[in-house]
């Protein structure tokens, strides 16, 4: 007998009790349905943190001011502090880093005359813009005679702008920080938000020199903003700035860092690990769906071969082998499982696509997902229709003909 | 050489851990063309001894020798090749599959057999024609009447051409009429050369037979012949 012999009579016997295949396929169904929506949902978060990421720039390091303990108290950010000198150490001694700039930030309300909005002012130098892969949309960047001679002048993000300036041209206007006027000389490339949900647009940049001495009137600058030279360079540029850093601390080998050199790719990991949290909570709910769905085929495949008792003997009786029966009722509990799986993955995409519209992602369905949802459910069908279709297979004849 | 050969054919059943002897040496021999048949009371092991040889079972111990081979300890699989191909089998009950119209019910063993589905709807309808069924090919076996369900049964045993009918009472529910029906059908195949071996209660039946054998608790009484 062949297969597609086998396939018709599965169809016919499923046709038989439509409603009832249709409830036992339900958990197939869901179950794959949330496989295809995890992968889809994952896979879609994941381009858009690479996006993200891309956005705040490539093979970035932070260096920032250490815990310090000091009486049994822990206190973050209270270590020694960073000077622009260091961000010179730096770019001299450490070959692994390729750029290196001053970090230094602070919200402050910026004025317009007419507009108020507060935002984040950022001290910057040139090598800032190429560490963060950013340009300016109009206008000019921040040279290093701006730097040098603590000149007053400032780039503009796309979202300050729009608060201070509405439709306006920005470009040659005066904005006021702490009564120190800056003229704007370039409006910002858009960037977006970071992973954190952070909207990068919202500032306004200035020279670094500018902030230390007009704005805030401080001699340190916050912490160091660097990159390595590739990614793979990455540990190594950490290593070396660690290095020099100690050295130039003045720290005893016993003694702990005083300041974290933290790279951009512990928070791609940090995150990684929350999505994967979500991931994994979404597929244990694809997993004990599949599990319950493949119990729920193997149920109805039991009351299947018991109803059908006599049909078993009369198919034997005119020369089905074990292996005739064992095959019609193995495609049989394959097909409901198949079924459910394709029913499955329409569901599932459609799902998909719902919320990643919501979330405002790509749907990104892959064909690796529709693959391993159809031969997951095939492998069910086949798991869980064995024992039932090896039951029937093993009916003695005049059993079975008697059975009423 | 004859068809069929048992020699001391024993057939025991295990209830409880009880031995039931169901058939206790049984020496039988059934040649091509007969038109054999079995009387007894009920529980004399008729049965037994149709599922024995039709290759629905096995003996416990005995030989049995079909067409010159032993197939007395064959596996299950050689089994069912044989009552695929070699015994077409008749029931009191028709034993038709009630979700599959006639047609498919005479397609069934072609469909074990291997054969290809154009193939199949040919030689079913051809079978279902010879027994008088041409225009009730898509008919469920609910929406035939008794005697036309035996008739679909018998041409379910007859579309492998076997060498064998057997047919356990296959009038036992049928009125006198149909069942006269039905025997005479069985008859004109016995002269076309088919062997029919019969199992019945009902003497009338047992008239249409050359060759009668008459069980009692498991052994061959008495044989008779016309
Ligand atoms: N599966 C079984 N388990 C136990 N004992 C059985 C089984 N099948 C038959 N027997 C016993 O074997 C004996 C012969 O039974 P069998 O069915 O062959 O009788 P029979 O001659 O066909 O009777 P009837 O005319 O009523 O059909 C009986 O005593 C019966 O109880
Ligand atoms: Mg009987």
């Amino acid at each position: 007998m062949n297969f597609l012999s086998f396939l018709k009579v599965a169809l016919t016997a499923i046709s038989r009790n439509r409603l009832r295949a249709f409830l036992t396929i339900l958990g197939i169904l869901i179950g794959v349905g949330a496989v295809i929506a995890m992968m889809a949902i994952g896979n879609g978060a994941k381009a858009k943190l690479e996006a993200q990421l891309n956005s705040m720039g490539t093979n970035m390091l932070f260096i920032h001011p250490g815990a310090i303990t000091a009486g049994g108290v822990r206190q973050w950010g209270a270590g020694q502090k960073f000077y622009p000198s260091d961000v010179k150490a730096v770019r001299q001694n450490c070959p692994a880093v390729a750029y290196a700039a001053p970090s230094i930030e602070k919200v402050e309300t910026a004025t317009t005359g007419h507009e108020n909005w507060t935002t984040q002012i950022i001290g910057v130098d040139p090598d800032y813009f190429i560490i963060r892969n950013w340009n300016v949309a109009a206008g000019r960047l921040i040279t290093h005679q701006d730097v040098s001679g603590g000149a007053l002048v400032c780039l503009i993000g796309q979202t300050a702008m729009q608060n201070l300036f509405g439709s306006e041209d920005p470009i040659g206007k005066i904005v006021q920080i702490k009564d120190v006027p800056l003229r704007v000389v370039g409006i910002l490339a858009k960037k977006g938000e970071t992973p954190f949900g952070q909207d990068q647009d919202d500032c306004i940049m200035v020279p670094y020199t500018t902030l230390m001495r007009r704005i805030i009137g401080t001699p340190n600058i916050g912490g160091l903003m660097v990159s390595a030279t590739s990614s793979k360079n990455i540990p190594e540029a950490e290593a070396e700035i660690s290095a020099l850093l100690r050295q130039r601390h003045h720290l005893a080998p016993w003694q702990p860092n005083d300041f974290m050199v933290i790279s951009l790719n512990s928070f791609v990991q940090m995150k990684e690990a929350a999505t994967s949290v979500i991931m994994l909570l979404l597929g244990s709910v694809a997993g004990i769906s599949l599990l319950v769905g493949g119990i729920g085929i193997m149920n109805i495949m039991l009351v299947s071969v018991t109803e059908r008792t006599r049909e078993i003997g009369i198919r034997m009786a005119v020369g089905a082998t074990e292996q005739d029966i064992l095959m019609q009722f193995l495609i049989e509990s394959l097909a409901l499982s198949i079924a459910g799986g394709i029913l499955g993955m329409i569901l599932g995409s459609a799902a998909a696509i719902v919320i990643s519209k919501v979330a405002g992602w790509n749907v990104v369905i892959s064909p690796s997902s529709i693959i391993l949802a159809f031969t997951f459910s095939a492998g069910i069908g086949i798991f869980f229709g064995y024992y039932p279709a090896m039951k029937a297979s093993q009916l003695d004849p005049i059993e079975a003909l008697r059975y009423q | 050489m004859s068809l069929i050969r048992l020699e001391e054919i024993k057939k025991d059943y295990r209830l409880d851990g009880v031995i039931v002897p169901a058939l206790q040496g049984i020496n039988l021999e059934i040649n091509q063309g007969e038109f054999f048949c079995m009387m007894g009371a009920s529980g004399s092991g008729k049965s037994t001894l149709m599922n024995l040889i039709s290759c629905m079972d096995r003996p416990t111990s005995g030989k049995y020798i079909l067409e010159g081979e032993d197939v007395s300890q064959l596996d299950k699989n050689a089994l069912a090749h044989l009552r695929n191909k070699t015994i077409g089998l008749v029931f009191q009950n028709f034993n038709l599959l009630s979700s599959a119209t006639a047609l498919e019910n005479v397609e069934l063993p072609l469909l074990y057999g291997g054969v290809p589905a154009v193939e199949r709807v040919k030689t079913a309808k051809q079978l279902l024609e010879k027994v008088g069924l041409g225009d009730r090919l898509h008919h469920y076996p609910t929406q035939l009447s008794g005697g036309q369900q035996q008739r679909v049964a018998i041409a379910r045993a007859l579309v492998n051409s076997p060498k064998i009918l057997m047919a356990d009472e296959p009038t036992g529910n049928l009125d006198s009429q149909t069942s006269d029906d039905i025997m005479a059908m069985l008859t004109q195949l016995n002269k076309d050369g088919l062997t029919v071996i019969l199992v019945t209660h009902e003497p009338d039946v047992a008239r249409y037979s050359k060759r009668v054998v008459l069980m009692k608790d498991g052994k061959i009484l008495k044989e008779e012949k016309r």
